[in-house]
């Protein structure tokens, strides 16, 4: 299941090789740090985080099977350390209420968004997204961003199928109500130049 | 239906603009801070691998012979294993042990020290070890 060029290193650094694990951080460095970045929020912790991330991923690649992806199984590792490391610091407390919104409502912010810039618009949702709880934040990403299957996600987090499902469920909401609260004001405000 | 509808909506919408957003950037030094750490942790391994004195291979021989000592002497019938019946004691009786413990012949003072000379030297081994563990692992 393993990417073969990951395996080409994984099994170069089990044979004693450390140096090969050079090109294992650099490959998926991003990709960790980014997981982290957006559970902390917090750019030091992220990096301290995302590094013994790796430190623990190499101590244990000999346990490593590779039936699942290797990236799965570094966020899965990702996905706890920084998990506990937020329970360690607990001092996040993101408790915004979810609104229902109708269809035709969604559509609307979706008008309104295009024409926003497309970076303007990224930094936006980006801000919006950290104000997700932690938990919801990281399904989000691993499933929008990155892609994951559910199967995967399930993997890297180990919530029952229907906890996962409820939780994405309540992510998307409690986004979308949050990038309401956050672009309606904006609009005023862009309004009120012209 | 209608519930579906926006649901999908929700989804489509959700991935639309989280697909937007960039991925974050470690700093240009994070790959050689791991890298440093790993050979540092590598390098501890190798000039200092603690072991414990007695392997688990002893620790199972040495409780099968003491679990052999105690439960063979009940087992023979008639004979005792260990026939201490036959070996000459009599020396015990020239050492006067008895007299020497005899709790009348210490002072209390001496007492008192005795028994704080002995917990001093317990309290400083477990000092040591602390200290000395310290100076090995970290």
């Amino acid at each position: 299941m393993t990417n073969k060029n990951d395996q080409f290193y994984i099994n170069k650094v089990i044979n004693g090789d450390v140096n090969a694990f050079t090109q294992l951080v650099d490959d998926y460095k991003n990709m960790v740090y980014t997981l982290a970045f957006k559970m902390t929020k917090n750019r030091e912790e992220a990096e301290e985080v995302s590094q013994d991330t790796f430190i623990k991923a190499y101590r244990n690649l000999k346990n490593f099977k590779g039936d699942a992806k290797f990236s799965t199984w570094l966020y899965r590792i990702a996905y706890h350390t920084t998990l506990d490391n937020i329970k360690k610091n607990r001092k996040n407390n993101n408790n915004v209420a979810i609104n229902e919104v109708t269809y035709n409502q969604i559509s609307s912010l979706e008008t309104v968004l295009d024409k926003i810039e497309k970076k303007e618009r990224a930094e936006i949702i980006d801000k919006c997204l950290l104000k997700l709880p932690e938990e919801e934040r990281a399904v989000i990403w691993m499933f929008y961003y990155d892609e994951l299957s559910l199967k995967e996600i399930l993997d890297v987090t180990k919530y029952s199928e229907t906890n996962l499902k409820v939780k994405l469920y309540r992510a998307r909401k409690r986004l979308l109500t949050i990038v309401k609260e956050n672009v309606e004001p904006e609009i005023i405000k862009n309004y009120g130049r012209k | 239906m209608e519930e579906n509808k926006r649901n999908e909506k929700l989804d489509s919408f959700t991935k639309k603009y989280v697909k937007e957003i960039e991925v974050n950037k470690t700093t240009l030094n994070f790959t050689a801070s791991v890298m440093d750490k790993i050979i540092f942790e590598n390098s501890k391994e190798v000039v200092f691998q603690p072991k414990p004195l007695l392997s688990k291979k002893v620790w199972f021989a040495i409780s099968v012979a003491v679990i052999v000592l105690i439960l063979v002497p009940f087992q023979s019938s008639e004979k005792s294993f260990l026939t201490f019946s036959k070996l000459n004691m009599s020396f015990f009786n020239k050492v006067q042990l008895a007299d020497f413990l005899e709790v009348n012949t210490l002072s209390n003072t001496l007492f008192y020290a005795i028994f704080f000379f002995g917990l001093m030297v317990i309290a400083q081994i477990i000092f040591l070890k602390r200290h000395f563990d310290k100076s090995y692992f970290q």
